[in-house]
Protein backbone atom coordinates (compact mmCIF):
# COMPACT_ATOMS: atom_id res chain seq x y z
CA UNK A 1 0.00 0.00 0.00
CA UNK A 2 1.31 3.58 -0.84
CA UNK A 3 1.22 6.06 1.32
CA UNK A 4 1.05 9.86 -0.23
CA UNK A 5 2.01 13.36 1.87
CA UNK A 6 1.52 16.44 0.64
CA UNK A 7 4.35 18.93 2.31
CA UNK A 8 3.06 22.19 1.87
CA UNK A 9 3.25 25.96 3.99
CA UNK A 10 1.39 28.82 3.76
CA UNK A 11 4.31 31.11 3.02
CA UNK A 12 6.89 30.09 1.15
CA UNK A 13 10.80 29.39 1.99
CA UNK A 14 9.72 27.94 4.86
CA UNK A 15 12.07 24.68 3.54
CA UNK A 16 9.38 22.43 2.10
CA UNK A 17 11.84 21.10 -0.32
CA UNK A 18 14.62 21.03 1.99
CA UNK A 19 12.55 18.99 4.36
CA UNK A 20 10.95 16.90 1.39
CA UNK A 21 14.64 15.90 0.91
CA UNK A 22 16.05 14.88 3.75
CA UNK A 23 13.09 12.94 4.70
CA UNK A 24 12.92 10.85 1.83
CA UNK A 25 16.52 10.15 1.99
CA UNK A 26 16.05 8.87 5.90
CA UNK A 27 12.98 7.13 4.94
CA UNK A 28 15.52 5.34 2.40
CA UNK A 29 17.87 4.59 5.26
CA UNK A 30 14.72 2.14 6.94
CA UNK A 31 14.63 -0.13 3.75
CA UNK A 32 11.93 1.96 2.24
CA UNK A 33 10.84 2.86 -1.44
CA UNK A 34 9.92 6.53 -1.61
CA UNK A 35 9.23 8.86 -4.49
CA UNK A 36 9.35 12.38 -4.34
CA UNK A 37 7.32 14.88 -6.84
CA UNK A 38 8.10 18.26 -7.05
CA UNK A 39 4.94 19.78 -7.49
CA UNK A 40 6.31 23.64 -6.64
CA UNK A 41 5.75 24.76 -10.58
CA UNK A 42 6.90 28.27 -9.86
CA UNK A 43 10.28 27.59 -7.62
CA UNK A 44 10.77 24.24 -7.92
CA UNK A 45 13.50 23.13 -5.66
CA UNK A 46 14.15 19.60 -5.42
CA UNK A 47 15.90 18.54 -8.33
CA UNK A 48 18.52 21.19 -7.32
CA UNK A 49 19.28 19.57 -3.84
CA UNK A 50 19.33 16.52 -5.46
CA UNK A 51 21.51 17.69 -7.84
CA UNK A 52 19.60 16.39 -10.90
CA UNK A 53 20.29 17.69 -14.40
CA UNK A 54 17.43 18.72 -16.75
CA UNK A 55 19.25 15.97 -19.30
CA UNK A 56 18.39 13.24 -16.86
CA UNK A 57 15.33 13.68 -17.43
CA UNK A 58 13.30 11.97 -20.14
CA UNK A 59 9.97 13.53 -19.76
CA UNK A 60 8.84 16.24 -17.47
CA UNK A 61 5.37 15.58 -14.98
CA UNK A 62 3.81 18.38 -16.78
CA UNK A 63 4.38 15.79 -19.96
CA UNK A 64 2.86 13.07 -17.95
CA UNK A 65 0.12 15.14 -16.54
CA UNK A 66 -1.29 15.63 -20.48
CA UNK A 67 -0.84 11.88 -21.23
CA UNK A 68 2.47 12.71 -23.36
CA UNK A 69 5.02 10.92 -21.54
CA UNK A 70 4.83 7.56 -19.87
CA UNK A 71 5.75 7.30 -15.92
CA UNK A 72 8.76 5.69 -16.66
CA UNK A 73 10.39 8.49 -18.67
CA UNK A 74 9.75 10.99 -15.68
CA UNK A 75 11.15 9.01 -13.05
CA UNK A 76 14.47 9.77 -12.41
CA UNK A 77 16.33 7.04 -9.89
CA UNK A 78 18.17 8.50 -7.76
CA UNK A 79 19.24 5.82 -5.31
CA UNK A 80 22.71 5.24 -6.77
CA UNK A 81 23.41 8.78 -7.74
CA UNK A 82 23.21 9.61 -4.22
CA UNK A 83 25.06 6.27 -2.69
CA UNK A 84 21.99 5.30 -0.73
CA UNK A 85 23.02 2.00 0.86
CA UNK A 86 19.18 0.82 0.73
CA UNK A 87 15.73 1.19 0.03
CA UNK A 88 14.94 3.17 -2.98
CA UNK A 89 14.50 7.17 -3.96
CA UNK A 90 12.62 8.25 -7.01
CA UNK A 91 12.47 11.62 -8.16
CA UNK A 92 9.97 13.46 -10.73
CA UNK A 93 10.62 16.67 -11.58
CA UNK A 94 8.35 19.52 -13.47
CA UNK A 95 9.12 21.52 -16.71
CA UNK A 96 11.30 24.90 -16.44
CA UNK A 97 9.80 26.00 -19.41
CA UNK A 98 7.71 29.41 -18.79
CA UNK A 99 4.76 28.48 -21.29
CA UNK A 100 4.49 24.79 -20.17
CA UNK A 101 4.40 26.20 -16.23
CA UNK A 102 1.89 28.87 -17.25
CA UNK A 103 -0.29 26.25 -18.83
CA UNK A 104 -0.33 24.04 -16.10
CA UNK A 105 -0.27 26.84 -13.65
CA UNK A 106 -3.87 28.12 -15.47
CA UNK A 107 -5.47 24.48 -16.08
CA UNK A 108 -4.97 23.15 -12.71
CA UNK A 109 -4.11 19.64 -11.41
CA UNK A 110 -6.62 17.22 -11.57
CA UNK A 111 -7.79 15.35 -8.52
CA UNK A 112 -7.10 11.95 -10.48
CA UNK A 113 -3.61 13.09 -11.33
CA UNK A 114 -2.56 12.31 -7.24
CA UNK A 115 -4.41 9.84 -7.01
CA UNK A 116 -3.11 7.82 -10.28
CA UNK A 117 0.16 8.86 -10.00
CA UNK A 118 0.72 7.38 -6.53
CA UNK A 119 -1.10 4.15 -7.39
CA UNK A 120 0.90 3.84 -10.61
CA UNK A 121 4.48 4.65 -8.02
CA UNK A 122 2.92 1.72 -6.13
CA UNK A 123 2.37 -0.59 -8.72
CA UNK A 124 5.50 0.06 -11.08
CA UNK A 125 8.02 1.07 -9.01
CA UNK A 126 6.94 -0.76 -5.45
CA UNK A 127 6.95 2.88 -3.53
CA UNK A 128 6.36 2.54 -0.17
CA UNK A 129 5.76 6.25 -0.24
CA UNK A 130 4.97 9.54 -2.47
CA UNK A 131 6.04 12.99 -1.14
CA UNK A 132 4.38 15.70 -2.93
CA UNK A 133 6.49 18.90 -2.63
CA UNK A 134 3.80 21.75 -2.75
CA UNK A 135 3.03 25.61 -3.59
CA UNK A 136 3.26 27.53 -1.03
CA UNK A 137 -0.32 29.55 -0.23
CA UNK A 138 -3.73 28.99 0.72
CA UNK A 139 -5.47 28.39 -2.65
CA UNK A 140 -7.62 26.17 -4.50
CA UNK A 141 -4.89 24.27 -6.44
CA UNK A 142 -2.83 23.25 -3.40
CA UNK A 143 -5.91 22.35 -1.31
CA UNK A 144 -6.34 20.03 -3.80
CA UNK A 145 -3.01 18.76 -3.93
CA UNK A 146 -3.02 18.53 0.01
CA UNK A 147 -6.80 17.04 -0.03
CA UNK A 148 -5.93 14.48 -2.56
CA UNK A 149 -2.70 12.80 -0.78
CA UNK A 150 -3.29 10.69 2.20
CA UNK A 151 -1.64 12.65 4.62
CA UNK A 152 -0.71 16.53 5.31
CA UNK A 153 2.41 17.86 6.85
CA UNK A 154 2.38 21.74 6.83
CA UNK A 155 5.78 23.34 7.50
CA UNK A 156 5.67 26.18 9.73
CA UNK A 157 7.83 29.10 11.04
CA UNK A 158 7.33 30.78 13.85
CA UNK A 159 6.46 34.35 12.71
CA UNK A 160 3.12 35.25 13.22
CA UNK A 161 2.54 35.97 9.76
CA UNK A 162 3.29 32.30 9.08
CA UNK A 163 1.42 30.84 12.20
CA UNK A 164 -1.99 33.24 11.43
CA UNK A 165 -1.67 31.41 7.49
CA UNK A 166 -0.81 27.97 9.24
CA UNK A 167 -3.85 28.52 11.84
CA UNK A 168 -6.22 29.03 9.10
CA UNK A 169 -5.17 26.20 6.69
CA UNK A 170 -5.33 24.08 9.31
CA UNK A 171 -9.14 25.21 10.07
CA UNK A 172 -9.94 24.62 6.16
CA UNK A 173 -8.44 21.00 6.38
CA UNK A 174 -10.21 20.17 10.00
CA UNK A 175 -13.56 21.15 7.50
CA UNK A 176 -12.43 17.89 5.46
CA UNK A 177 -11.11 15.37 8.17
CA UNK A 178 -8.03 15.31 7.00
CA UNK A 179 -4.98 13.45 8.52
CA UNK A 180 -2.75 16.49 8.90
CA UNK A 181 0.72 16.80 11.26
CA UNK A 182 2.90 20.29 11.75
CA UNK A 183 6.30 20.14 11.62
CA UNK A 184 8.38 23.24 12.57
CA UNK A 185 11.15 24.95 11.08
CA UNK A 186 13.43 27.08 11.41
CA UNK A 187 12.78 27.55 15.08
CA UNK A 188 14.72 30.13 16.60
CA UNK A 189 17.64 27.94 19.44
CA UNK A 190 16.58 29.66 22.57
CA UNK A 191 12.52 28.91 20.83
CA UNK A 192 13.54 25.23 19.97
CA UNK A 193 14.54 24.27 23.62
CA UNK A 194 11.54 25.15 25.28
CA UNK A 195 9.75 22.14 26.15
CA UNK A 196 6.25 23.60 25.98
CA UNK A 197 6.41 24.65 22.69
CA UNK A 198 5.62 21.45 20.83
CA UNK A 199 2.68 21.38 22.97
CA UNK A 200 1.34 24.89 22.70
CA UNK A 201 1.36 25.08 19.13
CA UNK A 202 0.10 21.56 19.12
CA UNK A 203 -3.06 23.31 20.76
CA UNK A 204 -3.13 26.79 19.10
CA UNK A 205 -3.40 24.57 15.77
CA UNK A 206 -5.67 21.79 17.05
CA UNK A 207 -3.03 19.62 15.17
CA UNK A 208 -0.47 17.68 16.19
CA UNK A 209 3.51 18.84 15.86
CA UNK A 210 5.26 15.98 15.12
CA UNK A 211 8.67 17.84 14.53
CA UNK A 212 10.83 20.89 15.91
CA UNK A 213 13.88 21.59 13.66
CA UNK A 214 15.89 24.22 15.09
CA UNK A 215 17.60 26.72 12.54
CA UNK A 216 21.06 26.30 11.62
CA UNK A 217 22.88 28.34 9.64
CA UNK A 218 25.10 25.45 8.27
CA UNK A 219 22.06 24.39 6.18
CA UNK A 220 21.61 27.52 4.84
CA UNK A 221 25.51 27.17 3.85
CA UNK A 222 25.01 24.20 2.70
CA UNK A 223 22.12 24.93 0.11
CA UNK A 224 22.24 23.35 -3.16
CA UNK A 225 25.12 21.19 -2.34
CA UNK A 226 23.07 17.90 -1.68
CA UNK A 227 21.09 16.52 0.88
CA UNK A 228 22.24 17.84 4.09
CA UNK A 229 21.84 14.50 6.33
CA UNK A 230 23.69 12.23 3.36
CA UNK A 231 27.07 14.62 3.94
CA UNK A 232 26.49 15.26 8.12
CA UNK A 233 24.86 11.66 10.12
CA UNK A 234 26.07 12.62 12.79
CA UNK A 235 24.42 16.83 13.00
CA UNK A 236 21.56 17.49 15.36
CA UNK A 237 19.54 18.19 12.75
CA UNK A 238 20.01 14.76 11.38
CA UNK A 239 18.55 13.39 14.62
CA UNK A 240 15.54 15.92 14.27
CA UNK A 241 15.01 14.79 11.25
CA UNK A 242 14.80 10.85 11.88
CA UNK A 243 12.59 11.79 14.95
CA UNK A 244 9.82 13.06 12.37
CA UNK A 245 10.58 9.57 10.26
CA UNK A 246 9.97 7.33 13.46
CA UNK A 247 6.82 8.77 14.02
CA UNK A 248 5.93 8.38 10.37
CA UNK A 249 6.95 4.87 10.48
CA UNK A 250 5.50 3.93 13.39
CA UNK A 251 2.76 5.77 13.35
CA UNK A 252 0.92 6.56 9.68
CA UNK A 253 0.09 3.06 8.17
CA UNK B 1 8.60 -4.13 -13.67
CA UNK B 2 5.81 -5.09 -16.83
CA UNK B 3 6.62 -4.25 -20.17
CA UNK B 4 3.90 -2.01 -20.98
CA UNK B 5 4.72 1.56 -19.92
CA UNK B 6 1.94 3.26 -17.82
CA UNK B 7 0.36 6.59 -18.59
CA UNK B 8 -2.03 9.04 -17.06
CA UNK B 9 -5.51 9.60 -18.87
CA UNK B 10 -6.34 13.09 -18.60
CA UNK B 11 -9.43 14.54 -17.52
CA UNK B 12 -11.68 15.30 -14.24
CA UNK B 13 -13.71 13.04 -12.45
CA UNK B 14 -17.49 14.26 -11.66
CA UNK B 15 -16.38 14.11 -8.26
CA UNK B 16 -13.33 16.84 -8.94
CA UNK B 17 -15.98 19.90 -9.59
CA UNK B 18 -17.95 18.68 -6.05
CA UNK B 19 -14.64 18.27 -4.07
CA UNK B 20 -13.46 22.26 -5.84
CA UNK B 21 -16.44 24.12 -4.74
CA UNK B 22 -16.39 23.21 -0.98
CA UNK B 23 -12.81 24.01 -1.22
CA UNK B 24 -13.72 27.37 -2.35
CA UNK B 25 -16.32 27.26 0.22
CA UNK B 26 -14.05 26.55 2.60
CA UNK B 27 -11.95 29.44 1.63
CA UNK B 28 -14.59 31.86 1.82
CA UNK B 29 -15.51 31.19 5.22
CA UNK B 30 -12.13 30.66 6.57
CA UNK B 31 -11.52 34.71 5.35
CA UNK B 32 -14.60 35.36 7.35
CA UNK B 33 -13.30 35.31 11.11
CA UNK B 34 -9.72 37.00 10.03
CA UNK B 35 -10.24 39.35 13.30
CA UNK B 36 -10.61 36.37 15.90
CA UNK B 37 -7.63 34.45 14.05
CA UNK B 38 -5.47 37.12 14.97
CA UNK B 39 -6.84 37.78 18.35
CA UNK B 40 -5.81 33.60 19.03
CA UNK B 41 -2.58 34.57 17.43
CA UNK B 42 -1.42 37.78 19.82
CA UNK B 43 -2.33 35.23 22.61
CA UNK B 44 -0.36 32.79 21.65
CA UNK B 45 2.35 35.06 20.97
CA UNK B 46 2.17 36.78 24.34
CA UNK B 47 2.17 32.73 25.57
CA UNK B 48 4.72 31.83 24.21
CA UNK B 49 7.33 35.20 25.05
CA UNK B 50 6.11 34.21 29.11
CA UNK B 51 7.86 31.13 28.45
CA UNK B 52 10.97 32.29 26.75
CA UNK B 53 11.09 34.93 29.47
CA UNK B 54 10.52 32.10 32.17
CA UNK B 55 12.91 30.02 30.45
CA UNK B 56 15.81 32.86 30.33
CA UNK B 57 14.88 33.79 33.91
CA UNK B 58 15.91 30.10 34.57
CA UNK B 59 19.19 30.36 32.71
CA UNK B 60 20.17 32.97 34.34
CA UNK B 61 19.66 31.44 37.81
CA UNK B 62 20.96 28.24 37.20
CA UNK B 63 24.03 30.49 35.60
CA UNK B 64 24.32 32.39 38.72
CA UNK B 65 23.94 29.45 41.08
CA UNK B 66 26.51 27.88 39.13
CA UNK B 67 28.70 30.92 40.23
CA UNK B 68 28.24 30.64 43.41
CA UNK B 69 29.37 26.78 43.57
CA UNK B 70 32.52 27.09 42.03
N1 LIG C 1 16.25 24.19 9.55
C1 LIG C 1 16.85 25.04 8.71
N2 LIG C 1 17.86 25.84 9.18
C2 LIG C 1 18.48 26.70 8.35
N3 LIG C 1 18.20 26.85 7.06
C3 LIG C 1 17.22 26.09 6.53
C4 LIG C 1 16.49 25.14 7.33
N4 LIG C 1 15.58 24.54 6.52
C5 LIG C 1 15.72 25.07 5.29
N5 LIG C 1 16.72 26.00 5.27
C6 LIG C 1 17.17 26.83 4.15
O1 LIG C 1 16.14 27.73 3.81
C7 LIG C 1 16.11 28.00 2.42
C8 LIG C 1 14.71 27.72 1.89
O2 LIG C 1 14.46 26.33 1.97
P1 LIG C 1 13.64 25.55 0.86
O3 LIG C 1 14.07 25.93 -0.50
O4 LIG C 1 13.67 24.13 1.23
O5 LIG C 1 12.20 26.18 1.14
P2 LIG C 1 10.86 25.99 0.33
O6 LIG C 1 9.77 26.05 1.32
O7 LIG C 1 10.95 24.77 -0.51
O8 LIG C 1 10.86 27.28 -0.56
P3 LIG C 1 9.87 27.65 -1.77
O9 LIG C 1 8.61 28.09 -1.12
O10 LIG C 1 10.58 28.72 -2.49
O11 LIG C 1 9.71 26.38 -2.55
C9 LIG C 1 17.19 27.11 1.81
O12 LIG C 1 18.33 27.89 1.59
C10 LIG C 1 17.44 26.05 2.88
O13 LIG C 1 18.77 25.59 2.83
MG1 LIG D 1 10.65 24.50 -2.62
Amino acid sequence: MVISFSIHSYRGGTGKSTTTANLAVMLTLYNKKVATVDLDLTSPGLHVIYQVSQSQMKATLNDYIYGKAALEDVVVDLTNQLSLPRGKLYFLGASMKPEEIAKLMREGYSERFFREVAKQLGEVYGVDYVIFDTHPGLNEDTLLAVLSSDVSFMLMRMDKQDITGTYVTAQVLSKFNKTSYVILNMVPPDMANAPELQAEVSKLLGVPVIGVIPFYPEILQHRSRGVFILRHPKHPYTLRIKAVVDFIVNNIK
Amino acid sequence: MSMRKHYFKPGRDESEANLRAKISQALLSAQTDIDVVEKKVSAFERRLEEILNRLDDLESRLKKLEELLE
